[in-house]
C-alpha cells in the first residue's frame, strides 16, 4: 500500500476540525490511492499535500467553533469589560486604593533592585574578548597582615608581557592619587580642581582593547608619548566648560602640583559600568619616570594592576607559575623554600574581578551572593504584595456573586469571566506600575549612598523594557488568576437567589488558607520590626558607648598634605597648633590621628627578653605630647611623651602591654623596643581605649611623637561656653586660611566623625526600617482585607447577637479576639527567626548589646496594637451596625 | 419564500450529490464532478462546499459503517434534504423559464 506524504498526514490530523477528521483522513487517504495509480506518485504527492494544505484554512476548521459559541474578544464585549472593570474599581476605591498601593511597593523594590542588579551584573560584559582576560593578582602566605592584593609590583608590571609566553596583549591599570588638577588660564591663577578619582596611567593598547568611542583625537596615537591624558567628555565638560570636545584637543592640564599634560583624546562618557574604567588616562611613560617604586620588586600596591589576554591555547595556571618563576629572579618572597612560598602570583579571570571580594580595592567588587539575595528579596516583597491582592480581591468577590451570577446565565464562560479579573488586575498593575515609577526616584534621592554609584545612571533600555513587560504579565497572572478561578466555582442559582454569601463560596466557609496569610505576613513583619529595634539599638550603643576617651567639645580636621619636605610640613603644622591653641575659647590643640579611626597603619615591634624574642604587630598612632592631655586619656604607669617632633619613645596600651608579657603596666616602663632598625624606650602605659568601631576588639596600640604622619588636629573647646563655640570656630577658620590659603577648613565634632564611623550601620538601620514599614504596612493591608470579610460574612450573626442583647463591648471582642489570636501565633513564629538574625548579625561586633527578652514582648505589643488598630474599624463598624439593616434581608 | 442561493460550484455539487444517491461521499463526489465537468478540482474545496451546504440546510449526513479500506476509517455519506431538493428544482425552474425565454432565432444568428 502506498503511502501518502508523512507530513501532510501529520497536518490533516492535528489540524482538522474533531468533527470531520475521521472521514477527511479516510477520502484523502483513497483519493491519494486513486491519484497514484492514474498519475503517478509525485504528482499524487503533490495533490495531496496541496489539498491538505488548503485544508488548513480557517474556513475548514473554526467555522463550526466560531458560530457555536460567544466570542470572547469582539469589540463589544471588551467594551463592555472595560466598563464593567472601571466601575468596580471606582466602586471600590479604597481597596483599590489599597491595591495599587500594595503592588506598587512591590513593582518599586523589583525595579529598583533589577536596577541595581543589572548594573552590577553589566560589568565588563561588553569588553570584547573578555574570556581570554586576566588580571595578575597577589597572594601572600596565610596568617599575614594583608592576605591578597589585586595588585603587583611595579617593574613587575613590564616584565611580565617582556618574558613570559603566552599573553597577546597586557594593559597595566594603575591608579593615580591626585590632590588637584590644575587649568591654566590665559590670565591669572591656574583654576583649581579638587577631588580627582577615576585617574589612572595605562598604556596605548588599553584603548585598543577596551572599546570606547572617541569625540576627539585618534585611539591609534594616544597615549604614546609621556605627558598625554585622554579624558572623558565629562571631565573635559568639567575643566573646559565652554569648549567642544575638539577644542580641547591640545590644552594643557597641571597634575601632581608641578606636571604640565596635555589633552590628546576626548571620548564619550562610558555607558556600561567596567572594572577597568576610569575618567582620565594618563599615559604610562608620564608616572613611570616619577615613580619611586620604580625598581622596587617587593613593594605591593594594589593601584598597580595589570590585565593579561592569554592566547587561546594558553593555561594560565602554567602561565602564573611562569610568572612566580619571574618574580622570583628579583624578590626571594617569591622563591619556594620547603614547597612553600611567601608570596605568589595567579590569574584571576576578568569574569570573577568585579564579583571577588577577595581582592578589595578601590573599585569595590560586589559578591554574587548579595545578589542573589537582593533578587530572592524583591520576590519576597512582590510575593507579599501578590499575596495582598488576591487577598483583598477574594475578599470582595462575594460581592459581586450577582454579577457574576448574571453572566454566567448570559452564557458566559469560565475563560471570559477569568479574563474579566485579569483584565481589572492588569488596570490595577498598570496604575502601580505608574505610581512606583514616581516612587522610585525618590528611592534613589533618599537611599542614594545604599545604591552603588551609577547604578542609578546605567539603564538597558531593551533588557530594562522586557523586564517591565515580564513583570507586568506575571504580576496580573499571579494576582489575578485566582481570584478570577475562585469567582468561577461560585454556585449561579444559589447567589442569583439571595442564598447567604458564604454559600456561593465553599472554598471561603473554611478560611485557612487566609489565615495562614496573615500569620506568615505577621510573622515578617514581627521578624523586622525585631531587627529594626536591636539595629536601633546596637547603633545607639556604640554611638553613645564610652570609647574610653573624651570626646566632648572636641573639633577635628583633616591636615592637608602638600608636596613639602618632612620638616616644613612639620614647622608649619606646629606653628598651626601654637596659633589656634593663642585664641580664645580653645583649651587645648594636638597634631594625631584620630583616636578612633578606620584608616590604620600597623608595624611589628620586638622586645627582647630572657625566653628570646617577642615580636607584637602593633598599631601605631603618630601624636604630639598634647594628644594624651586633650583626650583625657589615663595613664596608669610612666609618663607622657615628650615633646619632640620626631621618634624617640612610646606609650603603649594595656593590651600591648599584656601581649608583651608583662603582669603591671609598671614592669614595662624603660623597656627598649625595637621596630627593626632603630629601638626607643617604653615611658608609659595608657588605660586601653577605642582605636576603630565596635566590630573590633582593642588592638596593641603604640603611640608616637611624629607629627608628619598626623593626619589630623585636633581642638578642645574650652568648656562649658558652648553658645561661644560657632565664633571660636570661625576665628580657627580665618587663621587656618592664613597657614593654608587653597585648603577649606572642614571642621567636625568628633561626635559626628563617630558617626561616619557607623555609616555602613546607619545605611543598614535605614533599610531595615524601611523594609519594617513596607513590611508592617502590606500586613495590615492584608488584614484590614480579611477584616471586612470577617465582618461581611458575620453580618447576620452579629444582627442576631444584638437583637439577643449583646453589648458593642463584647461583639468588638468577639470579632478581635480572633484576629489576636492570629497575630500572637504570628509573633510566637516570628520572634525565634528574629532572634536567630539578629544573633548571627550581633556576633560580627566585639562590644554589643545583650539581646533581652523584654524586647521581643515589646516589639510583639507593638505589632498587636497596629493589628488591632487596623480591625477596629471593620469590627466597630460591624459592632455598631444597626441590626434590623443587616436582618431586613431575611 | 425567500429566494436560495446558490453559488455555481454548489449547484454542480448538490446536483452530483443528488445523482449518486446512496454512494455520495468525498471520493466519489469529487471523482464524479472530474469526469462528468471534465475539469480538475481539489477535494478541498468540495469538502468545505459540502460543509457549507451542511450548515445551510441542503445536506444530511450519516457516517457509513466501518471499512476494511482506507485504514478502516469510515465514509461520511451525504444527502439532500427536502430543503435541498426544493432548492435544486427551483433553481432549474428558474433556468428553464430562462432558457424558455430565449428567441429561437438567436441560435440561427449565433451559429449562423
Amino acid at each position: 500500500m502506498e503511502t501518502p506524504p508523512r507530513w501532510a498526514t501529520w497536518l490533516l490530523t492535528t489540524f482538522s476540525h474533531p468533527d470531520t477528521q475521521e472521514e477527511v483522513e479516510g477520502d484523502m487517504l483513497e483519493l491519494y490511492a486513486h491519484w497514484f495509480q492514474t498519475i503517478g506518485r509525485r504528482r499524487a504527492n503533490w495533490r495531496y499535500g496541496l489539498n491538505a494544505l488548503r485544508l488548513l484554512r480557517p474556513r475548514a476548521r473554526f467555522r463550526a467553533h466560531a458560530d457555536s459559541s460567544h466570542s470572547l474578544l469582539r469589540p463589544a464585549m471588551i467594551r463592555n469589560y472595560l466598563t464593567v472593570a472601571r466601575r468596580q474599581l471606582w466602586r471600590n476605591r479604597v481597596f483599590t486604593l489599597l491595591n495599587v498601593v500594595g503592588l506598587s511597593i512591590g513593582l518599586c523594590t523589583s525595579w529598583i533592585i533589577y536596577r541595581i542588579v543589572s548594573y552590577e551584573l553589566a560589568f565588563d560584559q561588553h569588553i570584547p574578548a573578555k574570556e581570554q582576560i586576566y588580571r595578575v593578582v597577589t597572594h601572600f602566605k596565610p596568617g599575614s597582615f594583608m592576605p591578597t592584593s589585586p595588585g603587583l609590583p611595579v617593574p613587575l608590571l613590564a616584565a611580565i608581557p617582556k618574558q613570559v609566553p603566552g599573553i597577546e596583549h597586557a594593559v597595566p591599570i594603575r591608579t593615580q592619587w591626585n590632590e588637584s588638577v590644575y587649568v591654566p588660564q590665559p590670565a591669572g591663577k591656574p583654576e583649581r580642581f579638587r577631588a580627582n578619582d577615576q585617574l589612572v596611567a595605562t598604556n596605548p593598547d588599553y584603548f585598543e582593547r577596551i572599546p570606547y568611542q572617541w569625540l576627539a583625537g585618534h585611539q591609534r596615537r594616544a597615549l604614546e608619548e609621556p605627558n598625554q591624558v585622554v579624558l572623558t567628555q565629562a571631565r573635559a565638560a568639567r575643566y573646559f566648560p565652554r569648549l567642544s570636545p575638539q577644542q580641547v584637543l591640545g590644552r594643557r592640564l597641571i597634575y601632581f602640583d608641578t606636571l604640565s599634560v596635555q589633552v590628546v583624546g576626548v571620548v564619550a562618557n562610558p555607558t556600561r559600568p567596567s572594572s577597568l574604567g576610569a575618567q582620565e588616562f594618563l599615559s604610562l611613560a608620564t608616572v613611570s619616570a616619577r615613580d619611586p617604586n620604580r625598581d622596587q620588586w617587593d613593594n605591593i600596591n594594589s593601584a598597580d594592576q595589570l590585565f593579561v589576554w592569554l592566547t587561546p591555547q594558553a593555561n594560565p595556571a602554567r602561565l602564573a607559575e611562569q610568572i612566580n618563576r619571574l618574580a622570583a629572579v628579583h624578590s626571594s618572597g617569591v622563591r619556594l623554600k620547603n614547597g612553600q612560598r611567601e608570596r605568589w602570583h595567579l590569574l584571576q579571570p576578568l569574569a570573577d574581578v568585579h564579583f571577588d571580594t577577595e581582592y578589595a580595592d578601590s573599585s569595590h567588587p560586589v559578591d554574587k551572593a548579595v545578589l542573589y539575595k537582593l533578587m530572592g528579596l524583591a520576590a519576597f516583597i512582590l510575593l507579599l504584595a501578590i499575596i495582598n491582592y488576591i487577598n483583598l480581591t477574594t475578599a470582595l468577590t462575594p460581592g459581586r456573586a450577582r454579577e457574576i451570577g448574571i453572566r454566567r446565565t448570559l452564557g458566559s464562560r469560565s475563560g471570559a469571566i477569568i479574563g474579566q479579573f485579569l483584565g481589572e488586575t492588569v488596570l490595577v498593575t498598570l496604575l502601580a506600575l505608574g505610581l512606583s515609577f514616581a516612587l522610585a526616584p525618590l528611592f534613589f534621592t533618599q537611599f542614594g549612598d545604599w545604591v552603588p554609584a551609577g547604578a542609578e545612571q546605567y539603564l538597558d533600555w531593551s533588557s530594562a523594557s522586557l523586564f517591565v513587560i515580564g513583570l507586568l504579565v506575571s504580576v496580573s497572572l499571579l494576582a489575578g488568576l485566582y481570584p478570577g478561578w475562585l469567582a468561577t466555582r461560585s454556585q449561579t442559582i444559589g447567589t442569583l437567589k439571595g442564598a447567604p454569601l458564604e454559600t456561593a463560596h465553599p472554598l471561603l466557609r473554611g478560611l485557612t488558607l487566609r489565615k495562614g496569610l496573615i500569620v506568615f505576613q505577621f510573622g515578617l513583619a514581627q521578624v523586622f520590626i525585631v531587627c529594626a529595634w536591636l539595629l536601633g539599638q546596637q547603633l545607639r550603643y556604640a554611638l553613645h558607648k564610652d570609647m574610653g576617651f573624651e570626646r566632648q567639645a572636641v573639633v577635628v580636621a583633616l591636615l592637608p598634605i602638600n608636596n613639602q619636605t618632612p620638616p616644613e610640613q612639620i614647622g608649619k603644622r606646629v606653628a598651626l597648633r601654637q596659633a589656634i591653641n593663642q585664641l580664645p575659647g580653645v583649651a587645648l590643640v594636638s597634631l594625631g590621628s584620630l583616636p578612633a579611626n578606620q584608616s590604620i597603619s600597623r608595624s611589628e615591634l620586638s622586645l627582647p627578653r630572657d625566653s628570646g624574642e617577642v615580636t607584637l604587630g602593633v598599631q601605631f598612632k603618630f601624636v604630639d605630647s598634647n594628644y594624651i592631655h586633650l583626650y583625657k586619656l589615663p595613664i596608669l604607669a610612666g609618663r607622657n611623651l615628650q615633646p619632640t617632633d620626631t621618634m624617640r619613645d612610646f606609650v603603649l596600651n594595656e593590651t600591648a602591654v599584656r601581649r608583651l608579657g608583662f603582669k603591671r603596666p609598671q614592669d614595662a616602663i624603660g623597656k627598649q623596643l625595637s621596630t627593626g632598625t632603630v629601638s626607643y624606650p617604653i615611658v608609659g602605659v595608657v588605660r586601653d581605649f577605642q582605636t576603630n568601631s565596635v566590630r573590633h576588639a582593642i588592638e596593641p596600640l603604640a603611640l608616637i611623637s611624629y607629627q608628619y604622619h598626623a593626619s589630623y588636629i585636633s581642638i578642645r573647646l574650652a568648656a562649658g561656653r558652648p553658645d561661644d563655640w560657632a565664633s571660636t570656630l570661625a576665628n580657627i577658620g580665618n587663621l587656618w586660611r592664613r597657614f593654608y590659603p587653597d585648603e577649606p577648613f572642614n571642621s567636625l565634632f568628633y561626635d559626628e566623625s563617630v558617626q561616619a564611623f557607623y555609616e555602613q550601620e546607619r545605611a543598614l538601620s535605614r533599610i531595615i526600617n524601611l523594609a519594617t514599614g513596607i513590611a508592617v504596612l502590606i500586613s495590615c493591608l492584608g488584614l484590614f482585607g480579611l477584616a471586612m470579610l470577617t465582618s461581611q460574612q458575620r453580618t447576620r450573626e452579629i444582627g442576631v447577637r444584638k437583637v439577643l442583647g449583646a453589648s458593642v463591648s463584647s461583639i468588638l471582642l468577639l470579632l478581635s479576639s480572633e484576629f489576636i489570636k492570629l497575630v500572637l501565633l504570628a509573633i510566637l513564629l516570628g520572634s525565634p527567626i528574629a532572634w536567630y538574625l539578629m544573633e548571627q548579625w550581633l556576633a560580627d561586633f566585639v562590644y554589643k548589646i545583650d539581646v533581652d527578652w523584654w524586647v521581643f514582648m515589646l516589639t510583639g505589643l507593638l505589632a498587636l496594637l497596629v493589628a488591632l488598630l487596623t480591625v477596629s474599624y471593620q469590627s466597630l463598624r460591624a459592632a455598631l451596625a444597626n441590626p434590623v439593616d443587616s436582618l431586613r434581608n431575611e | 419564500m425567500k429566494r436560495a442561493f446558490l453559488g455555481e460550484f454548489e449547484e454542480i455539487v448538490l446536483l452530483t450529490v443528488a445523482g449518486l444517491g446512496e454512494q455520495a461521499y468525498g471520493v466519489t463526489i469529487t471523482q464524479t464532478i472530474e469526469v462528468k465537468a471534465g475539469r480538475a478540482v481539489g477535494f478541498s474545496s468540495v469538502h468545505t462546499t459540502l460543509q457549507r451546504l451542511a450548515e445551510k440546510g441542503y445536506l444530511t449526513s450519516h457516517m457509513g459503517g466501518a471499512t476494511a479500506e482506507r485504514g478502516g476509517r469510515r465514509k461520511r455519506f451525504f444527502s439532500l434534504t427536502a430543503l435541498g431538493q426544493q432548492v435544486i428544482l427551483e433553481v432549474r425552474r428558474v433556468r428553464e423559464q430562462l432558457w424558455n425565454a430565449i428567441p429561437p432565432q438567436t441560435w440561427h444568428l449565433s451559429g449562423g
